[in-house]
């Protein structure tokens, strides 16, 4: 075709094509990733006739589409990491408006609470004030609770914006695999449609928005994507598949991405930039950081605010309770901290201890209290005592040396103990003393024990002066009113009963009752003095003092100490402890086995057989069995002589007999009872005009008896009938009491009549008591509802002379053994300061012990009491408890000190400059302090106490609004370099891809002129074949 | 460079509003008068906001305990003023009465007056201040500082607490005065060496017996102690008097601190109005300029010559 015509023809048909893609450009101009497209002439092959080459036109060679790779993967990466900073802008900025706003923030809720602390301190007694002071502590704790909700809204949504964000990814890699799918039609890339390239640029622009791809063509334009480092490992799309990312659902309270989260899971924990990233770095950088920062703040304000609070007394005077709690149905403790008072009156303004100068006080000498004291964390700091009172459980002390005495053990103020003392020599003591030097237990201590005792490495306070002022004293004398006492003692029983359904009744009171062991009889004997049994001193007991001498000893005192003693032998043996294939030998007879004909029978019962051996053996004697009904046999002297068990075939082993008994002597004991014979009518209760009888005599007192003297000469006239004696007590009661010598136990009944009366009424009588039988039982009841003290039976040591010059002693621990009884040291309900145990006298004893409670807290302990610092002479001072009037402590002191202190149990009690003579200051609990502002100072203080990492908790809160601050800032700046750098990648995409109209304008004309040209050609081309046809 | 109409007309657009967003945020600091208007227009300068408002907060707080610390004193030093008064006419009295020429009558009714003016020093020392508190009860507040009990005797019932209050970041004043320390006691020789201390009002009770009586000897002895009770409620007056200079110069010293506060806070938050308006007539500029060019440009076109 190199004729004109075909020339012109060709050429027209490739500029239409190319008018038709400069209209296609300027249709396009508004289209998004639309790439330019432009054609590309040729000018066909030429066409050889003889020696020379014409041209043969024009040809569309091709449509090409304007893009450069480069560029746009340039413009991908920048989008990415301009993407990435938006919800750090966003957001960061929204944390910072919640925190830093003046209505939302924490900081002007802090400054509210401090400065209505501060105004409390100035006038601690206002309740207005108090009440303000809850109030601004309220607003703090719901300050807290605001900006958690808040932060909460930001991580709600920041979590959806993933979640959404993860769903959009899924979309475009869908369309990017269809896209895909379209490509695979074509091998190579100039056979793809330009359009399909364009929305798969398109579609991966748009990905990389989300969040940061790597991406990977193939030669015909189809493209791989990956969310993680290498093409390898978190591949989205890859060819003709798309694969879903989607949040862990195994994971709670934080937002992990994995891959296919339904399907093969592969973690996304590397996926970066984009949208995803900065909600991701959001969230790790902004959001917990700050959630958590708010958490440790409440945290750390609650429990310094707390510990303030405790430290305190509050309007009340108790000791001061948390401010603030923590509600246990709010996850976190930011969004749970509520104000755990609501009576303003419970804020502890006041100090635990308060000091007051006496009001006669010659010096103006002011003192000031402190309290630093520590509670012992142990009952007894002797760790190798161990809670168990078993003599077997005792531990060794031994005193010998120049050393007169051996410590034992601390007691803990408040522990209640009791001390026992074993195989003590004679002439060793157990001694109990305060820190101060107050004996309380014991024996008066000889100047020697003083000296060496007294001294801070013992437990002493350093000028501890000694006293026996309190020494086994009881009741009112005693130190604080203790319950203490040194020596043997039993107290009232109590007898459990219960009613017919099985239920619990009252218990009945059995008097109290001693039990020695078994006595052999002491060579030496005790003498007179030696023993005081309730408060009655003993006689001599002669040697050999076996159990009936003890007895007879006892009992020789009886009218006075009201406690009788008896003789008894008994031996208890367990059933299950008797081997009935063996013999046994009872005071040199052998019992022997029963026979055949007994043992075959079908009724035959071994322990039966036993028994009735025995008492056959022994019948005539005093020596008798019986089996209890708790399973054990008894082997009993109703004489109390001693029982010997007898070797059998020369063995001393105790299983080679049948009881199981060790051969020996088994000597009696002696039983000490509370003898209950008085019963006292109190004189008010007395109706002369009723009439009265007892033990079923009548007697008369209808006529002439009109006082209480009248009433008692009337009931002894009948004493030979009733055997009851009245008498009048020393508070002028009436008390009766059995006739001794009718019943020399007391345990005989008193019966208060008269009785029912024909009506089947009680008829009240003179005394006022119903009528009816008073037995033991009543009496001791009625006893302990007067003094539940009578009714113990206390056997303690007294002292006696002896020797020429004669010489005090006392009696000890081992003389109390010689009565086959323990010494112990009892400590009942505790006492309010720690004792001190020591062991004095040369040779070595045993000490067991029991003990219960725990330690008191020292301080809840101290503010209990009212204590009293006496200035007594120029340089000496007592401590007093004001409520008993005991002196706690006597003490040096050296008056030219400039500032003296007195310490005493962890309190600090400091003066200014020495007081006089009959100068005294008392500390107590501060209970009315309501004025007191001591505390609350403490609290004002706390705004500027560094709490955490050295800051303040205002500075705290403060730094942390820094910290989003700055990164708020660094989001911001960095936002706008990416600005940049993202608009010149545009611009470089643009510049190769994008639309211009003047361009295209410029082309329309190009393109037209060149197709109005070929027209012409083509014109020209017919006129020259008319001209060819027109020659004729 | 090429440069495609669509990214034209993009590029063109941002800038108006740019444009726009910085006039907007110029007029926003221009109705608020502030350079910050929240937290998150300066980052970096929150913190050091918040600072400065806690800062003052607890000035603040300050101020306010000096103020009812002064009111206090104020009480304080009213009722001993009045006391001390009072004391010099019981003195006179006192003196009057040593006059052995006096008739037992006139003694009488000198007695009479002493013990009057007795019970007006007991309601003075009693004083409240407006909350009910008793001023000279030391932290026993809401109980009379001095109480007579059966017997009429009158004893102090407060305590000793000497209490502070902060008035300053590290600075310490005392809250109040108690009764005891401005009533005192005198020391009394029992005249067998043994000394003891007496009760203010005890002094004054034996004063009125005495004069009553006619005990000269203890008349005596009574006006030397007058003077020992008037120069301890001169010593508290005097302590007052200290105090309460301290609240002056420390009113001084916080009002110092909260301006100096007040003036950096104002230097980082407040807006500088000339700076503030020349941006905004400049940004305003700017708009006008881009609006008019864009408008201008924007018709440019081929295409409008092509026909």
């Amino acid at each position: 075709m190199s004729d004109m015509l075909g020339i012109s023809s060709g050429a027209i048909g490739a500029y239409q094509r190319a008018l038709s893609t400069v209209s296609n450009n300027i249709a396009n101009v508004n289209t998004e990733g639309y790439s330019r497209q432009d054609v590309v002439l040729q000018d066909s092959a030429p066409k050889k006739i003889a020696s020379m080459y014409v041209g043969t036109g024009v040809m569309l060679q091709t449509i090409k589409r304007q893009y450069d790779a480069f560029a746009e993967s340039n413009l991908r990466s920048s989008t990415s990491d301009l993407a990435s900073q938006k919800p750090m802008v966003d957001y960061a900025k929204r944390v910072m408006d919640i925190m830093g706003d003046k209505s939302i923030g924490l900081s002007s809720a802090f400054d509210d609470f401090f400065s209505a602390a501060g105004a409390l301190s100035a006038d601690p007694a206002s309740s207005v004030l108090r009440t303000s002071f809850l109030r601004s502590a309220d607003g703090v704790a719901s300050r807290f609770g605001e900006l958690t909700t808040q932060l909460d809204l930001v991580s709600t949504e920041t979590r959806q914006g993933i979640q959404s964000v993860a769903d959009q990814v899924n979309t475009l890699t869908g369309q990017l695999a269809l896209i895909n799918q379209g490509l695979t039609k074509s091998p190579n890339l100039e056979g793809q449609p330009a359009e399909l390239l364009d929305r798969r640029d398109l579609t991966l622009r748009q990905l990389s928005e989300l969040t940061r791809i790597k991406t990977s063509f193939t030669s015909n334009g189809m493209v791989n994507v990956s969310m993680g480092t290498t093409m390898t490992e978190g591949l989205v799309v890859n060819g003709i598949k798309a694969r879903p990312i989607g949040i862990d659902s195994q994971v709670k309270d934080k937002v992990e991405l994995v891959l296919d989260p339904y399907g093969k899971t592969e973690s996304l924990a590397s996926a970066s930039g984009g949208l995803l990233g900065g909600y991701q770095s959001f969230i790790a950088q902004v959001l917990e950081p700050s959630q958590k920062g708010l958490e440790a703040l409440a945290q750390t304000f609650a429990k310094e605010s707390n510990a303030i609070q405790r430290n305190g007394i509050d309007g009340y005077g108790q000791m001061g309770q948390d401010l603030f709690a923590f509600d246990p149905k709010v996850a976190s403790p930011s969004g749970g901290i509520r104000v755990a008072i609501n009576d303003g009156m419970r804020i502890a303004t006041a100090s635990q201890f308060r000091v007051s100068e006496g009001s006669t006080n010659v010096t103006t000498t002011r003192a000031s209290v402190l309290f630093t004291g520590a509670t012992p964390s142990t009952a007894l700091s002797n760790a190798s005592l161990v809670n168990n009172p078993n003599a077997t459980a005792g531990v060794t002390f031994k005193v010998d040396g120049s050393r007169e005495y051996t410590p034992v053990t601390t007691l803990s103020a408040g522990v209640k103990a009791a001390f026992y003392m074993d195989q003590a020599e004679p002439g060793q003591q157990l001694q109990v003393l305060t820190r101060d030097g107050r004996q309380l237990l014991g024996q008066s201590l000889s100047e020697t024990e003083k000296f060496q005792l007294f001294t801070p490495a013992n437990g002493f306070v350093a000028n501890a002066t000694y006293s026996d002022q309190y020494l086994n004293k009881s009741g009112a004398d005693a130190y604080r009113g203790l319950d203490l006492f040194y020596g043997a003692k039993a107290t009232v029983l109590y007898g459990q009963n219960f009613d017919a359904y099985g239920n619990v009744g009252k218990s009945t009171p059995l008097p109290a009752v001693l039990e020695t062991s078994r006595i052999a009889g002491s060579t030496t004997g005790i003498p007179a003095g030696a023993m005081v049994l309730n408060g009655v001193a003993l006689g001599t007991l002669n040697p050999p003092a076996d159990a009936q001498a003890v007895s007879d000893w006892v009992n020789a005192k009886t009218s006075d100490t009201q406690i009788r003693a008896e003789v008894y032998n008994e031996i208890h043996v367990p059933t299950g402890q008797i081997d009935f294939t063996k013999n046994v030998s009872i005071n040199g007879r052998a019992i022997g086995f029963p026979s055949q004909a007994e043992a075959t029978s079908p009724n035959f019962n071994a322990l039966n057989w036993l028994t009735n051996a025995i008492n056959t053996t022994f019948s005539g004697t005093d020596l008798s069995a019986s089996v209890t009904s708790g399973g054990e046999l008894v082997l009993k002297d109703a004489q109390g002589s001693p029982i010997e068990i007898n070797d059998i075939v020369g063995s001393s082993d105790p299983s080679s007999n049948a009881l199981n008994l060790a051969p020996s002597v088994y000597n009696p004991q002696v039983r000490l009872v509370q003898v209950v014979r008085d019963m006292r009518i109190a004189a008010t209760d007395l109706d002369f005009s009723k009439p009265l009888q007892i033990n079923g005599v009548d007697i008369d007192i209808s006529t002439g008896v009109n006082d209480i003297a009248g009433l008692i000469a009337r009931i002894n006239a009948k004493q030979a009938n009733t055997g009851v004696i009245a008498k009048l007590d020393s508070n002028k009661d009436l008390v009766l009491s059995t006739d001794p010598a009718v019943d020399p136990k007391g345990t005989l009944s008193i019966s208060v009549g008269p009785g029912k009366d024909a009506s089947g009424k009680f008829t009240p009588n003179a005394l006022g008591l119903e009528p009816q039988d008073f037995g033991v039982t009543e009496r001791l009841s009625r006893l302990l509802a007067d003094d539940p003290t009578q009714t113990d039976i206390r056997l303690s040591f007294g002292s006696y002379t002896q020797g020429n010059p004669p010489v005090t002693k006392s009696g000890d621990p081992a003389d109390m053994a010689k009565l086959g009884l323990r010494t112990g040291a009892y400590i009942e309900g505790g006492s309010p300061d720690d004792l001190l145990l020591f062991v004095t006298g040369k040779g070595s004893a045993s000490i067991a012990t029991g003990f219960s409670g725990e330690p008191v807290d020292t301080r809840d302990s101290l503010r209990s009491q009212t204590l009293q610092v006496k200035f007594t002479a120029a340089d000496r001072y007592s401590i007093v408890d004001s409520k008993t009037g005991t002196v706690l402590a006597d003490r040096h002191y050296d008056p030219n000190t400039l500032e003296p202190v007195v310490a005493f149990n962890g309190l600090e009690i400091k003066l200014t400059h020495a007081p006089s003579v009959g100068d005294s200051f008392t500390i107590d609990g501060n209970q009315d302090g309501l004025g007191d502002n001591t505390n609350m100072l403490a609290m004002v203080d706390l705004n500027k106490k560094p709490v955490t990492n050295g800051k303040t908790i205002a500075n705290t809160y403060i730094d942390q609004i820094n910290n989003v601050g700055n990164l708020a800032q660094q989001a911001n700046i960095t936002q706008q370099a990416m600005t940049v750098v993202n608009d010149q990648a545009v611009a470089a995409r643009d510049k190769i891809s994008g639309v211009n109209l003047d361009e295209e304008a410029a082309a329309l004309i190009r393109y037209q002129q060149a197709y109005q040209a070929c027209a012409k050609a083509l014109q020209v081309s017919g006129q020259l074949f008319d001209t060819i046809e027109q020659i004729r | 460079m090429k440069i495609s109409t669509t990214l034209y007309f993009d590029r063109a657009t941002q800038q108006l509003s740019n444009s726009q967003n910085e006039l907007s945020k110029t007029q926003e600091q221009l109705s608020t008068g502030k350079q910050i208007v929240k937290p998150s227009d300066a980052p970096n300068k929150a913190a050091l906001v918040t600072r400065l408002e806690s800062e003052l907060a607890r000035q603040t707080g300050y101020q306010d305990t000096l103020k009812s610390v002064n009111v206090r004193l104020t009480a304080e030093e009213t009722a001993l003023k009045s006391t001390s008064d009072v004391m010099y006419r019981i003195k006179e009295l006192s003196v009057q009465a040593a006059n052995d020429t006096l008739a037992p009558q006139d003694r009488q009714s000198i007695a009479l007056e002493i013990s009057n003016l007795k019970d007006q020093i007991l309601s003075l020392a009693n004083s409240q201040d407006s909350n009910g508190n008793y001023l000279f009860s030391g932290s026993k507040s809401s109980e009379p500082a001095f109480s007579k009990d059966a017997s009429g005797r009158v004893s102090y019932q407060g305590d000793q607490s000497r209490m502070k209050v902060n008035v300053g970041d590290s600075r310490r004043m005392n809250l109040n005065m108690p009764g005891s320390d401005a009533y005192v006691r005198v020391v009394r020789d029992d005249g067998k060496g043994n000394k003891t201390g007496v009760d203010f009002f005890q002094v004054l009770d034996d004063l009125a017996t005495a004069v009553n009586t006619g005990n000269l000897a203890n008349i005596k002895r009574g006006t030397g102690e007058i003077d020992t009770l008037q120069n301890g409620i001169s010593q508290g007056l005097g302590q007052i008097g200290a105090d309460m200079s301290v609240v002056d110069m420390q009113t001084n010293v916080l009002d110092q601190v909260v301006l100096q506060l007040k003036t950096t806070r104002s230097d980082v938050e407040d807006l500088d109005y000339t700076a503030a308006v020349t941006k905004m007539n400049k940004d305003q500029l700017a708009l006008e300029a881009a609006q008019s060019s864009f408008a201008k440009i924007s018709q440019l076109s081929l295409f409008k010559y092509l026909n």
